[in-house]
């Protein structure tokens, strides 16, 4: 099924991250001094940044994370996401949180579940990262 | 302790409330002109008075309205020396706007300033379904983070904190059902709210439908079309003039945009903090000092998490509080006095502003709490999820 919903706002600062999408990789904006994890794109908060953030990349991250806060719209706000569907936040493995569209059932929403990234294209250019049941 | 040296020096003198509601037929800026004029009228004060404009910002969430066209000033002909187009962020225009007027006036380059704000949700949306979007664009508004997994409307990106709260703390559907009832009750008793004259019981909140769980129907806003307006000047010419002076005793800001995605710490809260602190100490005051609040409350939610941020109880205790059944008419904390935006109209923060100003000067009616001297008015961003992180949070205190 053709997807009709909206597409994507891609900006200077988060080109890195869905050129990554487009390529099947779940990146992150990473320090490149002490290692720390950000999403969204963000200025390192332990250390001294490089100009326009030179130091921060968007690197491959683990993609999993737990469920961290739930939401499930019962009312069909645009006709590309028919309700019920699950609206999170995900904490990442990382450490950043996410709020993401989740792909399993309402009933198994439960904060603490396990879950893994995997990429939907949207359309011709346009990739984005949903998340699923952490398969075992 | 003692108040800030500019604590009570300057005063609301007028105030301008449109017909609000599900009131539909006038533009943006015609709502702003009438809300301006009603205020100015209110004041005493004759349109040559006015040196300084502002205009609230018109639409919270929905991304910058592209409008740039026309201007309430010049529509009204007022000489003022300067303009400035949307004052404020998310849901918050009153403080944002008062703290730009005091400055104002402070410098010499104003004696007065008006200050109007307006929505059209009803309208625009009836536009939309006629004409489509022509007229009612807005600026980069779809395509932001979130939208693209289905969270297209305020009710799903805000429920992640109530949901939330409801993990960490054992918060009940029920128990947010006390705020919707409580201000229902308000509402009541105001002619100019929107639910005046439909009443609800908590069976009824519980019967509402979930539009996207946690929240239900009842936990949501109104919409609304309408404007408001206020003057700005100092006290001392304030008292000069033919309504009693409401004076600004404090005004504090907050945000928690730092770490917001990095550690989920404020997820359960508003930005309250600094606010609370800076305001109260500005107006050298304490809660038991408030003899009405008036709470940003584009859900239920946020009601909530207000109650605890300003330490009407623990963190975290807030449901319990709400069992306790403190809020309504007759109750020891009048919250949302009017019904709020839940019940009442949606008109921001100008909403709470309002109600504050109208306490004070007591025409509150029905709904007047006796001897109301010090009111808390607040606003608050709300988008704190979605792409545009607005975590704002203002308190203003007033006092008569
Ligand atoms: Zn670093």
């Amino acid at each position: 099924m053709t997807y009709n919903g909206p597409l994507p706002s891609v900006t200077e600062e988060t080109e890195g991250f869905f050129e990554a999408a487009r390529n099947g990789v779940f990146a992150l904006h990473r320090c490149a001094h002490c290692r720390t994890w950000y999403w969204p794109a963000s200025a390192c908060r332990e250390c001294p940044n490089e100009p326009f953030l030179a130091n921060m990349r968007w690197e491959q991250a683990s993609g999993r994370g737990t469920l961290y806060s739930v939401v499930i719209p019962r009312r069909t706000f645009h006709p590309a996401f028919p309700a019920p569907f699950v609206y999170a936040l995900v904490k990442l493995d990382e450490g950043p949180l996410m709020p993401c569209g989740v792909d399993v059932p309402p009933e198994q929403a439960k904060v603490g579940l396990p879950v893994e990234a995997y990429m939907v294209k949207l359309s011709e250019d346009y990739t984005v990262p949903r998340f699923r049941a952490l398969s075992t | 302790m003692a108040r800030h040296h500019l604590s009570g020096r300057y005063s609301i003198c007028g105030l301008g409330v449109t017909p609000v509601g599900r009131v539909t037929g006038n533009s943006l800026l015609w709502n702003e002109v009438e809300a301006a004029r009603l205020a100015i009228e209110d004041a005493g004060l004759e349109r040559k008075d006015i040196g300084a404009a502002l205009q609230a910002l018109s639409d919270p969430g929905g991304g910058m309205r592209m409008r740039h066209d026309d201007a309430f000033p010049r529509v009204l002909g007022l000489p003022v020396k300067i303009y400035c187009e949307n004052v404020g962020r998310g849901g918050e225009y009153a403080a944002m706007a008062i703290v730009t007027a005091m400055q104002l006036i402070e410098l010499g380059v104003a004696n007065y300033v008006v200050v109007s704000g307006a929505r059209d949700d009803w309208s625009r949306s009836r536009a939309i379904k006629k004409r489509g979007e022509r007229g009612t664009g807005m600026a980069a508004r779809l395509g932001r983070w979130g939208h693209f997994y289905g969270s297209t409307t305020a009710a799903v990106f805000h429920a992640l904190i109530a949901s939330r709260h409801i993990e960490l703390y054992g918060t009940t559907s029920e128990q947010l059902g006390r705020i919707a009832v409580a201000q229902r009750e308000w509402a009541c008793l105001n002619p100019q709210a929107t639910m005046y004259g439909a009443p609800i019981t908590i069976e009824d909140y519980m019967n509402s439908p979930m539009v996207a769980e946690p929240y239900r129907l009842l936990d949501m806003c109104q919409q609304s079309d309408g404007g408001i307006a206020f003057v700005v000047t100092t006290t001392e010419r304030a008292k000069d003039l033919k309504r009693p002076p409401i004076k600004i005793m404090g005004i504090g800001f907050g945000e928690h945009m730092d770490h917001l995605l990095q550690t989920g710490d404020h997820l359960t809260s508003l930005a309250v903090d600094t606010a609370r602190e800076q305001a109260f100490s500005q107006a050298d005051i304490k809660l038991d000092d408030v003899d009405v609040a008036q709470l940003y409350d584009c859900f239920t939610g946020e009601v909530l998490f207000q109650i605890e941020g300003y330490g009407w109880c623990k963190k975290g205790e807030g449901g319990a509080f709400l069992d306790a059944g403190h809020l309504g008419p007759g109750g020891d904390v009048p919250i949302n006095t009017g019904g709020g935006l839940l019940s009442g109209f949606h008109m921001g923060n100008l909403t709470c502003f309002a109600e504050g100003v109208q306490q004070l000067r007591g025409e509150g009616g029905a709904r007047q709490v006796k001897d109301a001297e010090i009111a808390l008015v607040t606003g608050h961003g709300g988008e704190i999820l979605s792409g545009q992180m607005c975590s704002i949070h203002s308190s203003l205190i007033l006092g008569r």
